[in-house]
């Protein structure tokens, strides 16, 4: 059995093992890149809501919210977070009022400049947000500072004593209210 | 224009003569497919490098969320499964290419001069890839994981003088957990492949350096038939490797890879490692009391020394013997062949032992629950093991495993030599066997309560009998009328005269209001000797509080009541 040597392989025979070695290589890579990109883009696929997602978090009962002034709530409810599921975590805070009328209203305490932990300042009378000086009126609206709008209203249900927010969170630094 | 940016970047780079060097490597002798093995290896551990970081992207190392992280991945991650088992199939197809490969260079007598250091640098290739695939099936924090690797830090905790601290070295701590866990992680997705590249490159450059280790011809002949790495070897070495991937992919496409139920350290576990651990595991069956270390380290460390040290052993004989290498050769593949016989024994001694199938099954079945369950919204922050508490009847049967059936055996037990035996206890079957032969084995057999007679009335007043015991226990499904007409026999046949109905009882024999429900099963277990029970005739021991939780007895109790429902398991 005589085996071709260099001299022998002519240009055209090297090129043919030339694209067949090509094409056995892309087809490793395909085969090994088909689970690789897979799970790589998997969260880009549509997620299936989660049902308790999507209802209202119990914060307390009306007779704890004082009249007129703001009180910072935590918004804590059964969360699944890819492959774990906690009965209570803290998945937010909002800022509460209790209005004379009796009705509520419920401001969340992202900011929606770039997300940060809006506080009340007491002495001045307005909500300002530590970190880029934004600042807004008792009722959420914009005053001063770089956010694009004012704080992002929450929906309040009262339940006979029992008050719940249904917790929404929104893009932040664009002018209008997008959920994400 | 491609030609000027190929130049451009040539001058700036040099990549043709880095690409000229790789292809046009001469292979003395000319292209073989006996040079595809080791190609073959690089290109699965390249394969496993990318599957690995795929997996590595979802993959969390605690043993609260470890399983449940790959259980994620099997079941919510897009073409995770498949990820998965190409990962799985692919440490395998190494191993299997790795021996292909040592037996190929062996024979050829590669560890002769002058590739001595090559040959040393194989073997520590294959001691990272062992160490690779040993430290890689403990992270998914399975019961197969779990129980099998704790051999393995055993085994080093029985080393003399230095096992204790090695082993709590390699667990991180006395005992498995989280340390564990990130220990062998880190071991796995970082040291030691930083290790196996950095050794294959030698590797190849150290093959480079001295070429293949040809058949034994004449140097005219090699000369005259040598050839370029490319197009031939390079196409061979593909073709090859491509094989291996697509077979790799078909497995992986078929079978995925297995996850078995969360790591229990309460559980009774077979604990079997993979199949490549298996001769090790095998030996371990013929060291007993003080000779383990026999099979554990040194037996094992003979044979890796032999393999290690085959280049200078080759020198030391080769001035005696003619053709040594070869004869070195068929020692290393005997060997090898004694290692496959020792896990072909490994295999069939489980084939073989029932009680080993048994416990597979078992195995089996725990996972499909644990899964199942996992699938329901997902699994506790607390860890997976809580799962088996989400659904009262799982949590319930784990209890009765554990606590209930040290005396009260499974019924399919032969011989029978418990307490009565639970499972279909309370069903209609049940009440009626007991009713015909309350002295059988499975019921009160094999316990000192001997003066129950059995019923022997007809068939129909026996049915009657049965749907009024079984209409105690709150079910929906009873027949009203036969349970009435099955109360008048309760009277009229005397059962009264031992058993009350009142929920108070005589001490005489246990009280029958409301037997078989939730509520008189759990009395009844907090305190099996009080007089609403069997009072002096009690065999049984109290499980108060202390003993079980309140919230394990309304499992168990809830397990007891669904048994209703179930068939008998003897006969």
């Amino acid at each position: 059995m005589s085996e071709p040597s260099t001299a022998t392989t002519t240009p055209t025979r090297r090129g043919l093992l030339g694209a067949l070695t090509v094409l056995l290589g892309g087809a490793i890579a395909a085969l090994a890149s088909v689970p690789v990109l897979g799970s790589l883009f998997s969260p880009l696929r549509a997620q299936p809501r989660t049902g308790s997602g999507d209802a209202p978090i119990p914060v307390g009962n009306v007779s704890e919210f004082p009249v007129g002034v703001p009180r910072r709530v935590e918004l804590i409810r059964s969360v699944t977070d890819a492959w774990s599921r906690s009965e209570a975590t803290t998945v937010g805070a909002a800022w509460v009022t209790r209005h004379a009328d009796g009705s509520f209203t419920a401001l969340s305490t992202i900011c929606p400049h770039l997300g940060c932990g809006v506080n009340m300042d007491k002495q001045r009378g307005l909500f300002a947000c530590p970190c880029h000086t934004s600042a807004f009126a008792m009722d959420g609206k914009f005053l001063e500072g770089p956010a694009p709008r004012g704080m992002d209203p929450l929906r309040v249900e009262v339940r006979g004593k029992e008050v719940l927010v249904h917790y929404q969170r929104f893009k932040q630094g664009v002018p209008g209210m997008e959920e994400v | 224009m491609l030609k000027r940016l190929g130049d451009w970047l040539d001058s700036r780079t040099g990549h043709r003569a880095l690409l000229h060097v790789a292809l046009q490597e001469k292979v003395l002798g000319g292209a073989s497919w006996r040079y595809v093995f080791g190609s073959a290896v690089v290109v699965l551990i390249l394969m496993q490098a990318a599957t690995g970081v795929a997996l590595e992207l979802y993959y969390s190392p605690s043993t609260t969320d470890a399983w449940a992280s790959v259980n994620y991945i099997e079941t919510q991650v897009l073409l995770g499964s498949l990820l998965r088992g190409m990962h799985h199939w692919g440490a395998s197809a190494i191993v299997v290419l790795v021996a292909l490969h040592l037996l190929q260079t062996a024979w050829a007598g590669a560890f002769r001069a002058p590739r001595e250091m090559n040959w040393l640098a194989g073997f520590i290739l294959l001691q990272l890839i062992l160490g690779l695939a040993l430290t890689g099936y403990l992270l998914p924090w399975d019961q197969k994981g779990y129980w099998a690797t704790q051999v393995a830090t055993s085994i080093a905790g029985t080393l003399p003088l230095i096992g204790p601290k090695l082993q709590t070295f390699l667990q991180g701590g006395t005992s498995y957990g989280n340390l564990t866990l990130t220990r062998f992680h880190t071991l796995h997705v970082i040291l030691l492949p930083a290790a196996l590249f950095s050794v294959i490159a030698a590797h190849i450059a150290l093959f480079r350096k001295h070429g293949v280790t040809t058949p034994e011809l004449p140097a005219e002949e090699l000369e005259r038939r040598a050839e370029p790495f490319y197009p031939r070897q390079l196409l061979y070495d593909t073709v090859f490797s491509a094989v291996g991937v697509g077979v790799v992919f078909y497995l992986a496409w078929r079978m995925g890879a297995p996850l078995e139920a969360p790591a229990d350290p309460s559980s009774q576990y077979l604990a079997r490692p993979e199949w490549y651990f298996l001769p090790l595991f095998q030996l371990l069956k013929y060291f007993e009391g003080g000779a383990e270390l026999v099979g554990t380290v040194i037996l094992p460390g003979l044979a890796m020394g032999f393999l290690a040290g085959l280049p200078f052993i080759h020198t030391a004989l080769s001035r005696r013997v003619p053709q040594a290498h070869r004869l070195l050769a068929i020692a290393l593949l005997v060997g090898v062949m004694g290692v496959g016989g020792l896990g072909a024994l490994a295999v069939r001694a489980d084939q073989s032992d029932p009680a080993v199938t048994a416990l597979a099954g078992r195995a089996h079945e725990e996972s499909v629950e644990a899964r199942r369950l996992a699938s329901l919204g997902g699994v506790p922050t607390t860890g997976p093991l809580e799962l088996y508490r989400n659904d009262p009847l799982v949590w319930g049967h784990r209890l009765v495993v554990t606590r209930c059936q040290r005396c009260h055996q499974p019924c399919d037990t032969t011989p029978y030599t418990g307490s009565p035996c639970l499972e279909g206890y309370a069903s209609r079957a049940w009440i009626a066997r007991f009713l015909r032969e309350p002295r059988a084995p499975h019921f009160y057999g094999n316990t000192k309560i001997d003066d129950m007679e059995a019923y022997t009335g007809p068939q129909e007043s026996l049915d009657a009998l049965t749907e009024f015991l079984y209409s105690q226990g709150r079910r929906a499904d009873v027949t009203v009328a036969l349970a009435q007409k099955g109360q008048a026999l309760f009277d009229s046949e005397g059962c009264e005269s031992c058993h009350s109905l009142d929920g108070v009882g005589s001490g005489v024999a246990p009280d029958l209001k409301g037997w078989g429900s939730r509520e008189w099963t759990a009395a009844f277990i907090r305190a099996p000797g009080a007089t609403r029970f069997f009072g002096e005739l009690n065999e049984m021991e109290d499980f108060d509080h202390i003993q079980l939780p309140e919230e394990e007895l309304q499992a168990v109790s809830a397990w007891l009541h669904s048994q209703a429902s179930q068939s008998l398991k003897f006969h």
